[in-house]
């Protein structure tokens, strides 16, 4: 195994500073509020703006897009940057949307009640395949991420930085509900913006832009070609990918359920703004690996190993804050928005619909612990290709973003076009996964889909009533 | 597939369904903007 970037001694404090953090944290503001399920599903409906964006921000800042996106810099140069940021499309697109689904669905709680209820109990079976698969994938990225991660950049062996990331993210979840993933996002937003800002400065300090402008144009010019094909090919998978993620995952429904009806719009405009600003400021640190030839061993560590080059033991230190906060913020909104999706849609609406309040609480949060077992037992084989597990997804997601999108504005919208769309979206996607290259996965499965929804609706117009989606 | 031709296509693809998507949303919003969100009409 390579040297790890960061002293043990130094790793195992900060895991222990910021995991007795978020517990404490997540567990005292999941004290707050009513404490009936809908509170703990959705901490009260009543999430403001600067809360609900840093909720939204930090749920998309993973585990890869600290340091995927360098990579994607370092490989692909300027368009690998562009690429990955055009992921944050996914949130701003939603904005609208969400705007929509707030006043549609007021008393809504999770993406399935508007499939169930838009669509029909088959297109809903046709959605719970497609979010089972992706968010099992998403769960398992996300945890495989932290073993490799920390071990990589602390020398923790993988398994055990797997158990600490998933074992911190459940117990704060379980106790605290979304307002402990709300609260805890926000300060997690916060260390990675700040975290990152510093490391950039430092870094561009000791390598000012034109420099390594100078130095690119001399030892890498294809990386600064806005026509290198690497990088066209890439361009619109991102975009597309981020558009099936958002639109049809539960993560950002119950944020859109959680905030209150005057910020859902801004607060989703806001926080893919932010967050594109992520992987454009760790993608730039990729280029200046690149233009100070700095030694590399493995190209995904590209930005633990610039910043602890440049930075020294605090660079490392830094890094590994941010991607601890990174992994940790996306796992606990997975698991929270998905064991509410398995609780209000399984176990209560198709299971059992006379459970009382308490009983659902305790479901959900059954579920929160069955979820992290799950994603433990998966995960601990290690598997170091996780960008293909990620790509196959994006052919079953982004199939749902026009039946979703349609959907929510013309209720011509047909329920059979709805489920062929999905069906014929993923399988098309999936087959140009296989056939031509994973990264266009995502782009012919949205395509079919569109033109799938689109003249299944022209030709067999439905006339929906959108007083059925206020029942959710 | 990393030669020039094939990456503009893809591109092009990508670009044509990227903003028919961003239309529709589009014309959607613009559509239930300062209306009753529940009205019959398309």
């Amino acid at each position: 195994m390579a040297q790890p970037f960061l002293a043990p001694g130094i790793a195992w404090a900060l895991v222990v500073i910021f995991s007795v953090l978020w517990i404490a944290l997540g567990v005292s503001w999941g004290r707050k509020g009513k404490g009936d399920a809908d509170d703990y599903m959705l901490a009260g409906r009543n999430i403001g703006l600067a809360l609900s964006t840093a909720t939204l921000m930090a749920s998309w800042v993973t585990g890869n897009t600290t340091l995927l996106a360098p990579e994607f810099g370092y490989r692909n140069g300027l368009w690998g940057m562009f690429s990955y940021a055009l992921a944050g499309l996914g949130l701003i697109l939603f904005a609208p949307l969400a705007l929509r689904i707030k006043q549609l669905m007021p008393a809504g709680r999770t993406s399935g009640d508007f499939f169930r209820l838009r669509y029909g109990r088959a297109a809903w079976w046709v959605f719970m395949v497609i979010t089972a698969i992706y968010t099992l994938g998403f769960l398992m990225t996300q945890a495989m991420g932290a073993g490799i991660l920390l071990e990589a950049l602390s020398g923790f062996d993988y398994r055990l930085g797997m158990v600490v990331v998933i074992g911190v993210s459940t117990i704060y979840t379980l106790y605290g509900g979304m307002r402990a993933v709300v609260g805890t996002d926000f300060i997690q937003s916060l260390l990675i913006m700040v975290l990152l800002v510093v490391v950039a400065v430092l870094a561009f300090r000791q390598f000012p832009v034109p420099e390594v402008h100078r130095a690119l144009v001399a030892s890498h010019p294809g990386r600064l070609n806005l026509l290198l094909p690497a990088g066209l090919l890439i361009a619109w998978n991102s975009a597309l990918f981020s558009m099936g993620e958002v639109f049809h995952n539960n993560i950002w429904w119950s944020r859109v359920f959680a905030s209150r009806p005057s910020v859902v719009f801004r607060s989703f405009v806001f926080g893919g703004l932010a967050w594109m600003t992520v992987p454009v400021v760790t993608g730039s640190i990729g280029l200046v690996a690149l233009a100070q030839a700095i030694e590399l061993p493995q190209v995904n560590m590209v930005f633990p190993v610039v910043a602890s080059q440049l930075l020294g033991a605090g660079g490392a230190a830094m890094v590994f804050v941010v991607v601890f906060a990174s992994l940790t913020s996306t796992l606990d909104s997975l698991l929270a928005s998905t064991a509410d999706l398995v609780a209000e849609d399984v176990v209560f609406k198709l299971l059992n619909p006379r459970l009382s309040d308490a009983e659902l609480k305790r479901a959900t949060r059954l579920v929160v612990i069955g979820l992290g077992v799950v994603t433990l037992a998966l995960s601990w084989p290690r598997l170091d290709s996780l960008a293909s597990v990620l790509f196959f997804t994006g052919a079953l997601v982004a199939s749902t973003i026009w039946p979703v999108a349609y959907g929510l504005y013309w209720r011509s919208a047909n329920r059979v076009a709805a489920i062929a769309a999905m069906v014929a979206g993923s399988g098309c996607g999936l087959l140009a996964y296989t056939l031509i290259a994973p990264y266009c996965a995502a782009l012919i499965s949205a395509a079919v889909s569109a033109l799938v929804m689109a003249v299944g609706t022209q030709l067999w117009p439905e006339r929906f009533s959108w007083h059925i989606l206020k029942e959710g | 597939m990393d030669d020039l031709p094939q990456a503009l296509l893809i591109f092009g693809l990508g670009a044509v369904v990227t903003l028919a998507t961003t239309l529709m949303i589009w014309q959607g919003y613009r559509h239930w903007q300062g209306r009753d969100p529940f009205e019959g009409a398309d």
